[in-house]
């Protein structure tokens, strides 16, 4: 009969130990996925002072443009030190949000600009930089999504039943997706004008 | 999957025993009665035998493969002659090939895998090869690369990348190299069939010969059933797997349209992949690779791509694709540029205008009737107009100046003109427009007469009738009313002037009632088109009426002609095409149809309230071009002219 509920006993602490170290790994998957979308908005940066070179060959008399990008890309860099220097300050992380998304907008601008400048499409080092920069843009926009994907993987799987019991014996606190960067202008409607 | 291939085994050893024991009551030349007797009869060590060396095939063949595959993807895209990407290549398709690559390795968390590309294979398709998510790889086909857009490759390698982490490329392996234990049954039948070396013929008397074929005959025949067992193994499980590798796609990318896309180009151009070993590998592509004749539903290794592409985009989502890439197929031969001058390149721009050839019927079924090019040509009309002319048909004294400037002439009588319009705000837009339309095709007038009368038409009456006054007026200094001036005005007289409340009065409800009326029309038109006795009379033959009726050119006044334009206008609904018809015939009696042609028969239409969209040309542009001086040289072969 002892041995029974001494079995019963392990079999329980067993599983309990499993749903911990799953819950780790959840843990640690999302910080992972974190650190992803750092690396990729660094490839970003270090794209653009190419991209503005090429550009300034053509769209000589862009310079406000070009000069609004090139501002943008190093205050973006500055805060991504910033934060890489002090990671758990959240004004740190906010900063480095609003940093990428005004960069994020003035390359936008950048790019309906040279849309009147047929020359500078057909260039063959700007259609790779374009191309090497959408892929940047979606692969920051994956990481993103991976990060988020990970993040509710992670919190469903300390809020759901025999899991949060689990929670009290480490530290699970529940994680923050990432909201969407629309800047207030942006979540202005769009308004359709015959200019 | 388990129980199936174990049964195919048994089954396979079963019918093998039974081989071997008629084999052994051959060549023992024993007697037997019936064929249970003699599977009785014969002793149990044959069976074992049999047994034994079948299963021991079997396992060796599935053993060796699994062996071969162990090293995972790159072993697998040797197996196709597939080359692997480096990373450093310059190749602009290649290079996007790896970036969408390393961006769905980061949506989907894990590292990015090998790629390799199938040079030689120019269908669309592609798979992913490895045990384990850490050693895979990704073969592309050299025609996936260069067909599909950005948005559709990433749809694929998508898909490609939730085989790999759903564990579909554990579960393909093992299921390639255990079929390839039952498919060795019929490769050693196969090879037992071959005709003896030369030089060992003489050991080998005919007898034997011949036995040694129908033995080999028997094993190829059952390692067929070795094949199918092996497809239907295969289908089973494949077909749910490419659903949710599918849905997988879609959450990778959030992007339902790319994976999408790219199954209905695939349908389009097929996904058939010329390699040795396509067909053990079917199971891991994202199309079925080989071309399958007798096939049925439940042998499918994947499922219909309609169904695909249904569960992806809902319901009939397969004819708004073809719909779409239709008209993106159009758009791109318009864009392209003409190797002529670019002024050609518009359909608007200035020059003579060429006269277009089609036939009566074509015009005819196309009353009522427009189908997709006369709204691709529309649309690259409407996208071709300047922007002042564009911007004067959507603003009330944009519209009326923009009537006026359509009516001004040219040279001198222009002062005389603006003179008569009185408000000098007007006249000068008038006189601004008038110049850059006369930069444009003369065929652009009826058009833009059709987009600026709606904005007039919301006008008070008073207003209406003072744009029909100023019109008539300006038509009128030179104290001649051209054909030109009079189907503008027909125009607008009937799309501005009194309306009538309530449906059209019948009054006439046969031709021959109007007969005199029609005939001072198809005069009308014979005169304009220049081709006067014969046009006419094939007008009339069109309409039944005899010959005997012919009207003198003095009698071609406009009241006449406005007043029997209005009799016809009262013709009954249904004989109305009738007299389009004949007016057809007649402007057509020289096989083209010049401006001033078809801006009668438009003012016609639209006395008579018929609609009428724009006349297309049906003949290939070559016999037009052809018929050319050959200055003008070769033109885009989607260029089209209109009216």
């Amino acid at each position: 009969m002892g041995w029974i509920v001494l079995g019963v006993l392990a079999a329980l602490a067993a599983w309990l130990i499993a749903i911990y170290n799953r819950l780790v790994g959840l843990r640690n998957r999302f910080k992972n996925a974190y650190s992803q979308i750092d690396v990729q908005l660094k490839r970003r940066h270090d794209l653009i002072p190419n991209l503005v070179e090429t550009a300034k060959t053509y769209m000589a008399h862009e310079r406000q443009t070009l000069e609004a990008v090139t501002a943008a890309r190093n205050s973006a860099a500055g805060a991504a030190q910033r934060a890489a220097a002090n990671p758990a300050d959240p004004d740190a992380i906010r900063a480095v949000q609003a940093a990428e998304t005004g960069l994020s907008g003035a390359l936008g601008r950048l790019f309906a600009l040279s849309e009147s400048y047929p020359e500078l499409k057909a260039n063959q080092t700007m259609m790779q930089l374009s191309e090497e920069l959408t892929s940047t843009e979606n692969r920051i926009a994956f990481a993103r999504q991976a990060y988020n994907d990970s993040v509710m993987e992670y919190n469903t799987g300390t809020e759901t039943f025999p899991n949060n019991f689990v929670k009290g014996f480490g530290s699970f606190p529940p994680a923050t997706l990432l909201e969407a960067t629309e800047s207030p202008e942006e979540k202005k409607p769009v308004k359709v004008s015959f200019g | 999957m388990v129980v199936l291939f174990i049964a195919a085994v048994a089954a396979i050893v079963a019918v093998l025993d039974g081989v071997a024991a008629l084999v052994y009551a051959v060549v023992t030349a024993a007697e037997a009665p019936t064929l249970s007797a003699l599977l009785a009869q014969t002793p149990r060590g044959v069976y074992y035998a049999t047994s034994a060396v079948v299963l021991g095939a079997i396992a060796i063949a599935t053993g060796n493969r699994l062996w071969e595959l162990s090293e995972g993807g790159a072993a697998v895209a040797d197996l196709v002659d597939a080359r692997r990407v480096e990373r450093d290549t310059q190749d602009a398709g290649e290079r996007r090939l790896l970036n969408i690559v390393e961006e769905m390795a980061l949506a989907s968390g894990i590292p990015a895998p090998l790629v390799y590309l199938m040079d030689r294979q120019t269908s669309i398709n592609a798979f992913a090869a490895g045990f384990s998510p850490y050693e895979a790889s990704v073969i592309v086909t050299r025609g996936a690369l260069e067909r599909l857009d950005r948005d559709e490759l990433q749809g694929v390698v998508a898909h490609e990348f939730s085989h790999i982490l759903n564990g579909d490329m554990r579960l393909n392996i093992r299921l390639l190299g255990v079929i390839s234990g039952i498919v060795v049954i019929g490769t050693i039948g196969g090879y037992l069939m071959l005709p003896p070396d030369p030089e060992n013929r003489g050991d080998r008397t005919v007898n034997v010969q011949i036995q040694l074929f129908a033995l080999g005959l028997v094993l190829w025949l059952i390692g067929s059933i070795g094949v199918l067992a092996g497809r239907i193994i295969k289908a089973v499980i494949a077909r749910q797997r490419e659903f949710l590798a599918d849905a997988s796609a879609v959450q990778f990318t959030r992007n339902p349209d790319g994976i999408a896309g790219a199954l209905f180009k695939v349908s389009e151009r097929g996904s058939v992949v010329a390699a040795m070993h396509a067909e053990e590998l079917t199971h891991m592509c994202i199309a079925a690779p080989v071309a399958t004749y007798f096939e049925f539903p439940w042998m499918r290794s994947h499922p219909p791509l309609d169904a695909r592409i249904e569960r992806i985009l809902g319901p009939g989502a397969k004819i708004l694709l073809r719909e779409r890439a239709r008209r993106e197929e159009r758009a791109a031969l318009a864009a392209r540029p003409s190797p002529v001058v670019t002024e050609l390149a518009s359909p608007l721009a200035a020059r003579a205008p060429e006269p277009i050839r089609t036939t009566a019927s074509a015009v005819l079924a196309s009353v009522g009737r427009p189908n997709d090019e006369h709204v691709d040509y529309a649309q690259r009309l409407l996208a071709s107009l300047p922007a002042d002319v564009r911007g004067a048909t959507r603003s009330a004294d944009g519209a009326k100046a923009l009537v006026c400037a359509l009516v001004l002439g040219d040279g001198p009588i222009r002062a005389t003109q603006l003179g008569t319009i009185g408000d000098a705000a007007l006249g000068a837009r008038a006189g601004a427009l008038a110049d850059a339309l006369s930069r444009l095709d003369a065929r652009i007038v009826m058009p833009l007469l059709g987009l600026a009368i709606p904005t007039l038409k919301v006008l008070a009456p008073n207003d209406r009738d003072a744009i029909l006054q100023t019109a008539q007026r300006i038509a009128e200094a030179d104290h001649k009313i051209s054909v030109h001036e009079f189907a503008l005005l027909t125009v607008l007289r009937r799309r501005l002037g009194v309306e009538a409340k309530g449906p059209a009065p019948v009054r006439y409800r046969e031709v021959r009632e109007v007969s005199k009326q029609a005939t001072l029309v198809l005069s009308l038109l014979a005169q304009a088109g220049g081709g006067a006795e014969p046009a006419l009379l094939k007008g009339m033959a069109a309409l039944g009426l005899g010959s005997g009726l012919t009207i003198e050119r003095s009698a071609l006044s406009l009241a006449a002609v406005e007043s029997a334009l209005r009799e016809l206008a009262l013709l009954a609904p249904l004989k109305k095409p009738l007299v389009i018809k004949a007016c057809l015939d007649v402007v057509m009696a020289d096989g083209r149809i010049a401006v001033a042609e078809g801006e009668l028969m438009r003012a016609i239409c639209a006395a008579l309230d018929t609609p009428l969209p724009p006349i297309l040309d049906a003949a290939p542009r070559q016999a037009v071009a052809a018929a050319q001086t050959n200055t003008r040289g070769e033109y885009a072969a989607e260029e089209r002219h209109a009216i």
